[in-house]
């Protein structure tokens, strides 16, 4: 994991072996202590060995992650499979038994109170439901951020929302309250609000569950999009992997509670790991099989 | 922006309402004089004050002209009461102060019998011609027992 | 045999977490109210919802507290034949008793309950984790403004319902049943001591505590609920043992207040 740069075969021929196997994870932990102060690498956030249970029940049985910045990465699994704590975990919203979290060279997992606060500038996050507050329209919840963190005067915040708001499509809807929207236009109010403070490192939670298929590509369209114009690293939380992705985009398979394969977009179709090979047969699949049926 | 005006005029009639509420209270149930300080003090020792409570009334010919501001412990074992008369009411020095119940079981209460003198009890003068609360309970023993 | 004694502690474990979580609750919220920048709006806007809206309920309650009290009152003080003390008993009991304590019970029915599913539905949206993601700390931005709200509010609601209430015990004793008004008020007069006020002011700041203390944790820690905090239920079980708890202890700490104070 030296190599900064890696491309995406030589990550995954690292990367696979020691995960898929999951025995040969002390290894990892024992090294930690020199590599946390190195992160001069290209990797942004890395999870080491987090382990959670809720009421006895191991959600997370040692995750093992790298995410490298500037890339996007996907976490694929099931739902049930503790994708959302994973992110929770990111964020430092949950605090793991063991292990670590280190975001940008920070261990969100024993961070507190400022230091905690100023990692979470770095993050701008889209939740599953996109979490607008009910009690604010469209306007005040885009600006959230801004009056909570800067001191910016009223009418350039309004200026500053209605440019993210129209990055989104969503700038003619200021003053409707989230119950008045659609799923998908929660959404994309949410995609602004995440984007507001310009953060390194957007995190998406099931950013198309719910959503009719048309609007799944307008989703993933305006995430590329805003991609390209701000330039953050993104992790995608999603029960399936989706079809338009970069083939450079790196995927993370997690099942039962460990992450099964780490690889690129284009070494996970050639999995020959049985779990692996049924989720992308059960989400991806459908776009050979039509192909079959037209042939 | 006319539903927050509405907004902040509705908070503003409940507290002003909650204000109202509060000082009918205070100043018509719990006495409390918001033109304070212009009664004066007037001391008075008596052997017994037994029953007699902060904040009752003090009457001249049955009208109230004072309370009791506070009861404590003065030298010779005397009560000391101090009692707070209103201003246009001047005590002549020779007066004699002595503590009633009104009806059989109602409260105590202070009654001053007006003296003749031309000189003028002073504030925070201490008056010592006083008759000490009438002890019910001694009586009827006394009676019962044939003491009288 | 060793399974029951497992159970307790575990039992016993959850309740002291669950003790521990409601005191750093309560200090965070109450911290909260004095980090800037303080969010006066928001107050504005809650004490709006909890004390302006429920003014209607209080005023209705209570005129017919009042009524009853001076029913009832003057049919027990016309058998010693003292009927002039009826001032006296309506306006003590309200202010002692009924008043602290019935306007907060109304309170948390009306206003507790929603602060609860309130900031339920927010917990089980993630628009809380979302305002921690923000870097807003949730306690200064939506618990301290209820907070504040409610000890501005319940206090003053208590006073609305002494008075009013006193007013329905005219209705009642001077209007209905021909009590001699001036007695009414003069005996009122005469009984009232300010600790008498210093108590009830004393309650309804406790009692407004408690019903936002209680109604927010329980709504705040849903997710935590052992029996699956999740999804409208979980909400709708936490709003009903919150109104439950609340209402509960108003009535403990009433009876610990009145023997502390008396």
């Amino acid at each position: 994991m030296g190599d900064g740069l890696c491309p995406t075969s030589a990550c995954s021929s690292q990367v696979r072996p020691e995960l898929e196997t999951t025995g040969p994870l002390p290894q990892s932990v024992n090294m930690e202590p020199q590599k946390q102060m190195s992160l001069n690498d290209n990797t942004i956030i890395r999870l080491v060995e987090v382990r959670k249970s809720f009421a006895g029940n191991e959600v997370l049985k040692g995750v093992s992650l790298d995410v490298e910045a500037g890339k996007t990465t996907i976490i694929v699994g099931q739902s049930g499979q503790g994708k959302s704590v994973l992110l929770k975990h990111i964020l430092g919203l949950v605090r793991p038994d063991s292990g670590q979290v280190i975001v940008d060279g920070v261990d969100v997992s024993r961070a507190r109170g400022k230091k905690l606060k100023e990692v979470r500038t770095k993050f701008g996050v889209l939740f599953q439901g996109a979490a607008l507050l009910d009690s604010l329209d469209v306007l005040e919840n885009v600006a959230l951020p801004l009056r909570q963190r800067t001191k910016l005067k009223d009418a350039e915040i309004r200026r500053r929302v209605i440019e993210k708001l129209q990055l989104v499509g969503m700038a003619d809807q200021l003053d409707k309250y989230p119950a008045q929207l659609s799923g998908g236009m929660k959404k994309r109010v949410g995609l602004a609000r995440a984007l507001q403070l310009e953060p390194q490192i957007v995190l998406f939670d099931e950013p198309t569950t719910g959503l009719d298929p048309v609007k799944v590509k307008d989703m993933y369209k305006l995430f590329f999009e805003t991609q390209k114009l701000l330039k953050y690293t993104a992790v995608i939380v999603s029960h399936d992997i989706p079809k338009i992705f970069n083939l450079s985009d790196m995927v993370a398979v997690m099942h039962d509670g460990i992450i099964l394969a780490h690889c690129s977009y284009e070494d996970i179709q050639r999995s020959e790991n049985d779990v692996v090979k049924t989720l992308i047969n059960d989400t991806m699949g459908s776009i050979y099989s039509s192909d079959q049926v037209e042939q | 922006m006319k539903q927050k005006w509405n907004l902040e005029l509705s908070v503003g009639v409940f507290i002003i309402i909650g204000f109202l509420c509060f000082s009918y209270v205070a100043v018509k149930l719990g006495k409390v004089n918001i033109f304070g300080g212009k009664e004066y003090p007037v001391f008075a020792l008596f052997s017994s004050v037994s029953g007699l409570k902060e904040g009752a009334v003090v009457e001249i010919a049955g009208v109230t002209v004072g309370r009791v501001a506070g009861i404590s412990l003065g030298k010779d074992d005397m009560a000391k009461v101090e009692m707070r008369i209103k201003p246009e009411v001047k005590l002549p020095n020779d007066v004699i102060v002595s503590i009633r119940t009104q009806g059989i079981i109602g409260d105590k209460f202070i009654k001053i019998k007006p003296g003749a003198s031309d000189k003028y009890v002073l504030p925070g003068g201490t008056i010592t011609d006083t008759e000490s609360a009438i002890d019910l309970e001694e009586l009827i023993s006394k009676y019962i027992f044939g003491k009288i | 045999m060793l399974r029951v004694i497992e159970r307790l502690g575990r039992e016993t474990i959850f309740k002291v977490e669950e003790a521990g979580r409601m005191g750093v609750f309560l200090l965070m919220a109450v911290a909260g109210i004095f980090l800037p920048p303080v969010n006066i709006s928001a107050m504005v806007k809650q004490i709006h919802i909890i004390g302006s809206m429920s003014l209607s309920v209080i005023v209705f309650t209570s005129v017919f507290t009042g009524a009853v009290l001076g029913l009832q009152g003057y049919h027990t003080l016309s058998q010693f034949g003292s009927v002039g003390m009826l001032g006296s008993a309506v306006a003590l009991s309200l202010l002692r008793e009924l008043g602290p304590v019935l306007s907060a019970l109304m309170v948390t029915g009306r206003a507790g309950s929603a602060i609860c599913a309130e900031i339920g539905i927010m917990r089980i949206s993630e628009q809380i984790d979302a305002l921690e993601c923000m870097a807003v700390d949730p306690y200064r931005f939506l618990v301290a403004p209820k907070v504040v709200a409610c000890l501005i509010s319940v206090p003053i609601l208590n006073f609305v319902f002494i008075v009013v209430g006193i007013f329905g015990g005219w209705l009642a004793g001077v209007k209905l049943l021909g009590v001699n008004e001036g007695a009414y008020f003069a005996g009122m007069s005469k009984s009232i001591e300010w600790a008498d006020i210093n108590m009830a002011i004393i309650k309804s700041l406790c009692f407004g505590l408690l019903i936002v203390w209680i109604c927010a944790a329980k709504g705040f820690f849903v997710h935590l609920d052992r029996k699956g905090g999740f999804g409208a239920e979980g909400v709708s079980r936490a709003t009903t043992m919150a109104v439950v708890m609340t209402s509960v202890s108003i009535l403990v700490w009433d009876y610990l207040i009145t023997s502390v104070m008396l």
